[in-house]
Order: C-alpha cells, then sequence, then structure tokens
C-alpha cells in the first residue's frame, strides 16, 4: 500500500511538492478514543479526525470501535481512514490557512462537488480505491 | 488486500435519525422534490452496515435514470471526520427539455468555515465495476447489463448531454 499512497499523494496534490511518506515521517496514530469520546472532542460524530500539530508529523485519530468490530472491512476501513487523515495532514501543514489564496483548510486538493466529501483525504481515497460510494465527473 | 477497497468508508443508514439530521437542509431542499412520489430519505455514516445502504441509494439511482423516470432522493451522508454533506437528487427535464439528473449539496460547517450550497446537473450516468485492487482504472458496465448496486459504483457526468 506504501507505493500506492504515494503515487496518490503525488498525483492528488500536483504541482505542489509531497514529501515520500514512509514510517520514518509517519503521522503518529491515535486509537485510544472510542468514536464516542472522538466525538465529543472533534464535536460531531467522527470515526476518524486528526490533528496536524501534534507530535512532529501530526497526530491520526481513528475511532477505537470502528477497529475493532469483526468484519471483513475492517483493515480495509482502517488502511482508507489513515490514508485520509493523513493526505489532510499534508495538505493543513503544507497549506495553512490563509496562505495559498483563500483555499478551504485541508481541502486545498479535494473535489468541492464530491456528494460525500470534498477534502484532500477524500480525494487521496478516491485516487487509491475508486469512486464510492458515488462520484461526480 | 483483496476485499473491495471501496467499502474503506462503509456507512449506513439510521433511519432514526434522519429527520434530526435532515431537518434544516430538507426544508431548503424540499422545493427541488417532485410531488408525484414520496422522496425517500437516507441518514449514512460511516459503519460496517452501511454499503448495504448504498447499494440501495445506487439502484435507486440508476433506475430512475435507465427509466427515465421523475422524482427524487434524499441522502446525508457523513464523512469520515463527521461532517454531513445533504444531498438532493431530482431526475427530471432540465430548462431546454433535456433529460437530467440535478444534484443539490447542502454541508454543514466544518472547522469553523460556513456552510455551502452547491448545484450540479449530470446529463450521463455511467456504473463502473467495483475496483479490482487499488489505483485501478475504471471499467465501464454496459447499460443493459442486469446487476445489483452491490457489483458497480456509479459516475454522474456532467459535461455530456444526450
Amino acid at each position: 500500500m506504501g507505493q500506492i499512497l504515494n503515487d496518490c499523494l503525488r498525483d492528488t496534490f500536483g504541482q505542489d511538492p509531497v514529501p515520500n511518506q514512509t514510517l520514518a515521517n509517519a503521522p503518529r496514530l491515535d486509537i485510544s478514543r472510542a468514536s464516542a469520546q472522538l466525538t465529543a472532542m472533534v464535536g460531531q460524530g467522527a470515526a476518524g479526525y486528526n490533528d496536524p500539530d501534534l507530535g512532529p508529523f501530526g497526530t491520526v485519530y481513528i475511532a477505537s470501535d470502528y477497529l475493532s468490530q469483526n468484519t471483513p472491512n475492517v483493515l480495509n476501513f482502517a488502511y482508507g481512514a489513515y490514508a485520509h487523515e493523513l493526505a489532510n495532514i499534508l495538505d493543513e501543514t503544507q497549506n495553512p490557512p490563509a496562505t495559498t489564496g483563500g483555499q478551504p483548510y485541508g481541502e486545498t486538493y479535494g473535489d468541492p462537488n464530491d456528494p460525500v466529501d470534498k477534502d484532500t483525504g477524500a480525494a487521496v481515497n478516491w485516487c487509491m480505491f475508486g469512486p464510492y460510494p458515488i462520484s461526480l465527473g | 488486500m483483496n476485499q473491495i477497497p471501496s467499502t474503506i468508508l462503509a456507512i449506513v443508514i439510521l433511519n432514526s435519525g434522519s429527520s434530526l439530521v435532515c431537518r434544516a437542509a430538507c426544508l431548503q431542499l424540499s422545493s427541488w422534490t417532485s410531488a408525484q412520489e414520496k422522496t425517500p430519505t437516507y441518514v449514512i455514516r460511516v459503519d460496517s452496515e452501511g454499503e448495504k445502504k448504498n447499494e440501495q441509494v445506487r439502484e435507486f439511482i440508476w433506475h430512475h435514470w435507465q427509466k427515465r423516470q421523475p422524482g427524487s432522493l434524499a441522502v446525508t451522508w457523513f464523512g469520515l471526520e463527521g461532517q454531513a454533506s445533504e444531498d438532493m437528487f431530482t431526475f427530471g427535464s432540465d430548462e431546454q427539455g433535456a433529460w437530467s439528473l440535478k444534484i443539490l449539496i447542502v454541508r454543514e460547517p466544518r472547522k469553523g468555515k460556513a456552510s455551502e450550497r452547491i448545484e450540479n446537473r449530470a446529463y450521463s450516468v455511467e456504473r463502473v465495476q467495483v475496483p479490482a485492487g487499488p489505483h485501478t482504472d475504471n471499467i465501464l458496465i454496459p447499460e443493459d447489463a442486469n446487476i445489483p448496486g452491490s457489483a458497480y459504483r456509479l459516475i454522474l457526468i456532467r459535461t455530456t448531454r444526450n
């Protein structure tokens, strides 16, 4: 998945440089919170979130109860959620508010017309895993 | 990683919460809906049960598009971070009489941003195969193929008129 992730980050960020992602520069993964706790922290019903300023490369939060489900897709969910929040961290780090023409924070490379989620993480997920659940073309 | 990758963000419809979630947006969206049929309303969250409901959404859209059946569908999707995108899909003719699908997206505020309202209109709907793996090309499914919503994804094309 590492090569695919890096390919899609480059595709999504286009002309803007994005550092090659390895374990050495990976955001910290915090799975200590269940979705209810994450929701309380975020203020809306979240299964994933991020803090670009916590830790040397930011922190990715994924709800622990989602990861502990005994379903065939839990590993896919974990990969996708981490890639999603990692991409958002890279965007938020490289494009802080009011630095690049007023683009929405964390949505510099996202699709504003995406029916579900317009942030950069969703765009990277789209590149990695295809249209879901529907997409505008 | 042989599982269907697109099920990463599995989602589920929670009918019990739909009225709360949809209250504000649906008032705004109601002017788009046809009085010819009751508009199905879905509230979809990231959850392991959700793909079944997404299958229903895809089948509804494909059926109405193929049959050129007027109607509408309201779907509130919650993204990974919990932001709601309230989408209204309305099937009908545009001002020039071309068969189309109008898509209205209303998003709630996120990280201090304002809410927003986006309108699009699609003039073609394509079914593509569920990707066989990460970073694979979309493979178009023939229009006459009779397959369930679990076996395809939908792409709504905005730029081409029939």
